[in-house]
């Protein structure tokens, strides 16, 4: 997960005001790096800095407490969401396994690579993938000609793998 | 044999009628009609295309009315379907409107008794201006032309033709890993009569025996 990510994801387990200290602390990320993408934050308007009064305190330099505040927490989601680009290798894959599904109720590896496209090799692992999410179900335990089939109504749009490589519903996070 | 979508010479005419239907111009109906018999590759050709052109491919089934219609549009799409025809209908130009996507609709002959759903379809092609590709068995054109507000729209009509000696050859070389004689290309044309579920077992037989054998070559003898 790269830092802009990882910075939103804990701007988001917060709520109302932050300082840098805690996203530091609640991240582990240098507080260069912080810094840099809480700034960048500040200037697409999705969080806010508040400066507060020069503290003064015997013997010390005076301090200057900086807090934060999210102000679109539904931009700052689609911000650190994963980009989707269109008629990727894995639309296809899910266009022919949706269509087949809805018009066939099932299909097998010989669909992906012929319709789509794809490499057997890319169907393959896809078709894992979306058995180790409990997407799909095979017909039968293995053997060449396995049918697949959906175990939900899943929709036409695909879902997506995020950065631990684990499938994540296209409904529930939506694409951008 | 190898697992690839090969261009014939009717998967060749479907795509240059989807590439003219889109540089058709606005105003004018930009629907088209694809019909043949069955087993010459329409609903696979269909889907091919749909998968790599983001296009929404629909089969009509037999009891479909148009909210039925309606509703597996809106599904489709992407969306929550609504409840009444009229939200429906409207649901469907609205994404449409935003964002145009090609229609294809599959098995039209169910629907060619159903005015209402004819209608229907020619209304959201009149509302949104979306290509939308009608593909039917052997007479669908001759039932589409009891419309003839809907047939009028057509800019183009094609009928799927058995696979000639051509595309047996082009399937033999891009299917199977070895090398299929001129007469054993002869005699699958006749044996199968161009179409290519039969075309593709006379080719895996011709490669189980070719293998079996340690042959490179497969004539008509290997075929019997």
């Amino acid at each position: 997960m790269n830092r802009v990510r990882t910075v939103g994801s804990a701007i988001l387990e917060r709520h109302g005001f932050f300082s840098i200290d805690q996203i530091i602390e609640s991240t582990k990320i240098s507080r260069r790096y912080c810094r840099d993408v809480l700034a960048l934050f500040c200037q697409e308007g999705i969080i806010r800095q508040i400066k507060k009064n020069r503290k003064e305190r015997f013997g010390k330099p005076p301090t200057y407490s900086m807090i934060y505040r999210s102000i679109d927490r539904k931009r700052l989601a689609a911000r650190i969401r994963p980009r989707r680009f269109e008629n990727t290798v894995q639309d296809r894959l899910w266009n022919v396994i949706w269509n087949k599904y809805v018009n066939n109720g099932s299909f097998n590896l010989h669909d992906l690579t012929v319709l789509a496209g794809a490499e057997k090799g890319t169907a393959r692992w896809y078709l894992k993938a979306l058995r180790r999410a409990g997407y799909i179900l095979p017909s039968r335990k293995a053997g060449p000609g396995v049918e697949w089939r959906l175990t939900r109504k899943l929709g036409p749009e695909r879902p997506y793998l995020d950065h631990s490589r684990r499938i994540k519903d296209a409904k529930k996070h939506g694409p951008i | 044999m190898r697992d690839k979508f090969v261009e014939v010479r009717n998967v060749r005419k479907f795509r240059a009628i989807m590439d003219r239907m889109h540089r058709h111009l606005k105003g004018q109906g930009r629907l088209a009609l694809i019909f043949g018999d069955p087993g010459l590759g329409k609903t696979e050709t269909a889907l091919n295309y749909a998968a790599n052109n983001g296009a929404i491919y629909i089969r009509m089934k037999k009891l479909m009315k148009g909210r039925w219609l309606l509703r597996d549009l809106v599904n489709a799409l992407g969306s929550e379907p609504r409840w009444t025809a009229e939200d429906l209908f409207n649901q469907v130009t609205d994404i449409l409107k935003q964002r145009k996507r090609t229609l294809i609709l599959d098995e039209i002959d169910y629907f060619s008794q159903d005015s209402r759903v004819t209608e229907t379809v020619r209304d959201i092609s009149d509302a949104t201006g979306v290509e939308i590709l009608f593909l039917g068995m052997g007479q669908a054109d001759k039932r589409l032309m009891r419309y003839p507000h809907l047939y009028d729209r057509f800019f183009e009509i094609l009928k799927f033709q058995p696979l000639d000696k051509e595309d047996v050859e082009l399937m033999a070389k891009d299917l199977s890993e070895v090398t299929f004689e001129a007469d054993a290309i002869d005699k699958i044309v006749d044996e199968s009569g161009g179409g290519i579920r039969r075309i593709l077992a006379l080719l895996h037989r011709g490669e189980y025996v070719a293998h079996k054998n340690r042959l490179k070559f497969v004539s008509v003898r290997d075929l019997k």
